[in-house]
């Protein structure tokens, strides 16, 4: 099954000096991509691509993969630190690592974001290095209806993130697909809800608005909530404390959960690592003896997310290398990448250049092993931002957002939309609505309509297709376990209750 | 009182979007849904989730409206601070276009830090012009990013910084 002269081999090609310093400062400048708002792994990728034109086949997808590593862990900086995620991606990141970052355990947050991204993607690459021509297969008997189901199982997540008020967290959830079927109907191409603007034709660019309800909606708050105690100036106390190996094994299970609930959503194409993060996040909650800690600052809360987000980076190489059917954007244009060079990804790629794949794996392996110790340094200095007075902070945190939102689409129009979603957010978050599904509902709101329509299209508008497919059953049965499953342990904990008062009496 | 006045404006917002999908084109028959089909069933089924909102906000408000009495209404969003934050992201979207990213963006920073409470001017000034510097070198001549030149002498000076 495996050749391990090839690995072998694959091995002494990355650990030559230059391609070893090729995996670590690609890791290095993904890691600063990821961590600015609005410039993601994919466009990183993009301005590195003209440095690789000269360099050979299997250096330049060293750089190129290993920068694919650093992004997926940089993005969790900026969530954290700001709670301006960069990326829809990032988003399940800000929902405990904000407030971690808030009550001072902004190392300790980094440290874990930065723990679980390197397992995530250890995990993925070992996956893609055992199992890639296997999961490839069962990747391709998805279809719509699946898709379909696996955004309803995004969606069934609203419970867990809105756990303050689930009603009001439904409403800002729908108002979030609501946004997302703004633009041309992917089916027919008439246009839907843009009012004759041209500019919105192409529909709501998610980074704008996401930088708007959680960056922006932030400081107004921050705002209001200082002004009484005029506390703009006071230093923010931040604990420098990280993580031990020992602390982290605590978390096993969530980690593996994670891991591959990110690998398994990474390998279907199209999905990416939104959907993994929100997903696993959820399934953490759902878990977990105590879910009122969630959303305040709980460890798993940033665990989860960024384990499953980093192995749904990996496992989307998948369907991208053995297939050639990108996993996501960013493997769209590292697909796009490896066809400059010469390379056909696809069946034949794992025949015809063997010692390539092995090297792939392997730089991202070693990618992901450098960001777990490197971070874990680096992770010091990220935190002392947090220690600059508010009043320093957040004019950065302003101009960050102006350039997040511009730069999506080098447009002012984004400003204002970044800059409108900022007030929404504020209010939303005053009167207890939840920004974080808003961003749910946007990032899934078209996928979620374009599948459905689509099954409807195949079997030619019979709904039972939803009901019948094994698979989407399964998918299914996961979504009513998300539901009901704190309902069922609430009523049994009452149920429990009541007999040993009744015990007593 | 304020989150009434939210659910409503939600409310009106939606029947707005729901007004707009009454002139999608139908006529392009693909699927039983329909390019419209989608978009109204979650407009409906929000506004329905909204207005029952509604209901439970407005019943609370009416519960504790007895506490209120003789209470003088305060709305805290109309302070100089939050006010001026957002007057500073729009004065920069106009402004930017004229004096450019660099000049505006030192500006808004030194504006912001002022407004915030910050009166060591040395400091405004120092991390006014750093943070400028960086973010446009980082935006503006590392990742390419178009940021506006301003126009006339500022727009010619601005091709020597990015």
């Amino acid at each position: 099954m495996f050749d391990f002269s090839l690995m072998l081999e694959a091995l002494y090609v990355i650990f030559t000096p230059t391609n070893l310093s090729f995996v670590i400062g690609g890791m290095m400048i993904g890691v600063l991509f990821g961590s600015l708002p609005g410039i993601s792994a994919s466009m990183g990728i993009v301005l590195m691509l003209p440095f690789t034109y000269y360099m050979g086949i299997i250096p330049s997808c060293i750089l190129l993969v290993a920068l694919y590593v650093g992004a997926s862990y940089g993005g969790s900086i900026t969530a954290i630190m700001f709670n301006t995620p960069g990326t829809p991606e990032a988003c399940a990141r800000t929902f405990d690592g904000y407030p971690m970052a808030q009550q001072g355990k902004a190392g300790r947050a980094l440290g874990l974001a930065m723990s679980g991204s390197a397992i995530g993607s250890i995990f993925s690459v070992f996956a893609m290095l055992f199992l890639a021509p296997f999961l490839s297969q069962v990747a391709l008997k998805i279809q719509s209806a699946e898709y379909f189901a696996l955004t309803i199982l995004g969606i069934a997540c609203i419970a867990s993130v809105g756990s303050k008020n689930l009603i009001k967290a439904v409403i800002t959830g729908l108002i979030g697909i609501m946004i997302a079927l703004i633009g041309m109907d992917p089916m027919t191409g008439v246009t839907r809800m843009t009012f004759g603007s041209l500019s919105l034709l192409g529909g709501v660019e998610f980074i704008p608005v996401m930088i708007g309800a959680f960056a922006m909606a932030e400081i107004l708050k921050q705002i209001i909530d200082r002004h009484e105690t005029k506390s703009f100036d006071g230093d923010t106390q931040v604990k420098m404390e990280t993580l031990t190996l020992k602390e982290l094994f605590i978390y096993k299970v969530t980690i593996i959960k994670s891991a591959i609930i990110g690998t398994l959503i990474g390998i279907l194409p199209g999905t990416g690592g939104s959907i993994a993060a929100i997903v696993s996040y959820g399934e953490a909650v759902r878990s977990a003896k105590d879910k009122a800690r969630f959303g305040k600052g709980a460890e798993e809360g940033v665990l989860a997310p960024e384990t499953a987000n980093n192995a749904a980076a990996g496992g989307a190489m998948v369907p991208t290398l053995v297939l050639g059917i990108p996993g996501s954007p960013t493997t769209a244009i590292i697909l796009a990448a490896f066809v400059l060079q010469g390379l056909q990804p696809g069946p034949q790629l794992m025949k015809e250049q063997p010692l390539l794949l092995y090297a792939i794996f392997f730089s991202m392996l070693l990618a992901s092993i450098v960001v777990f110790f490197v971070a874990r340094v680096a992770v010091k200095g990220f935190a002392q931002v947090l220690k600059l007075p508010y009043s320093v902070l957040a004019p950065v945190i302003v101009m960050f957002s102006i350039i997040g939102a511009f730069a999506v689409s080098n447009d002012m129009g984004e400003v204002w939309m970044m800059l409108g979603f900022g007030l929404f957010g504020y209010f939303m978050k005053k009167y207890d609505f939840s920004p974080a599904t808003l961003i749910l509902g946007l990032v899934l709101g078209r996928m979620m309509e374009e599948n459905f329509r689509r099954q409807l299209l195949l079997s030619e508008g019979d709904y039972s297709e939803f009901f019948t497919r094994p698979l989407t059953l399964l998918i299914f049965g996961f979504t009513a376990l998300v539901i009901f499953s704190p309902m069922v342990a609430t009523y049994m904990k009452k149920r429990k209750l009541k007999k040993t008062i009744t015990i007593e009496e | 009182m304020g989150e009434i006045v939210f659910h409503i404006a939600i409310l009106a917002a939606l029947g707005f979007f729901y007004n707009d999908t009454l002139s999608i084109d139908t006529t392009r028959i693909t699927d039983v849904v329909g390019a419209a089909g989608f978009p109204k069933a979650i407009i409906v089924l929000t506004f329905v989730l909204t207005a029952i909102s509604l209901y439970f906000v407005f019943r609370k408000y009416i519960e504790e409206s007895h506490k209120n009495i003789g209470k003088k209404l305060v709305i805290e969003e109309l302070n100089v601070q939050f006010l001026g934050l957002i007057g500073s992201v729009v004065a920069f979207i106009f402004v930017s276009e004229w004096l450019g990213y660099f000049p505006t963006s030192i500006l808004l920073v030194f504006f912001i830090m002022f407004l915030l409470g910050q009166r060591k001017i040395s400091k405004i000034f120092i991390t006014s012009i750093v943070t400028s510097v960086v973010f446009t070198l980082i935006f503006g001549k590392l990742l390419h990013v178009p940021l506006p030149r301003g126009i006339g002498f500022i727009q010619e000076l601005s091709f020597l910084l990015y």
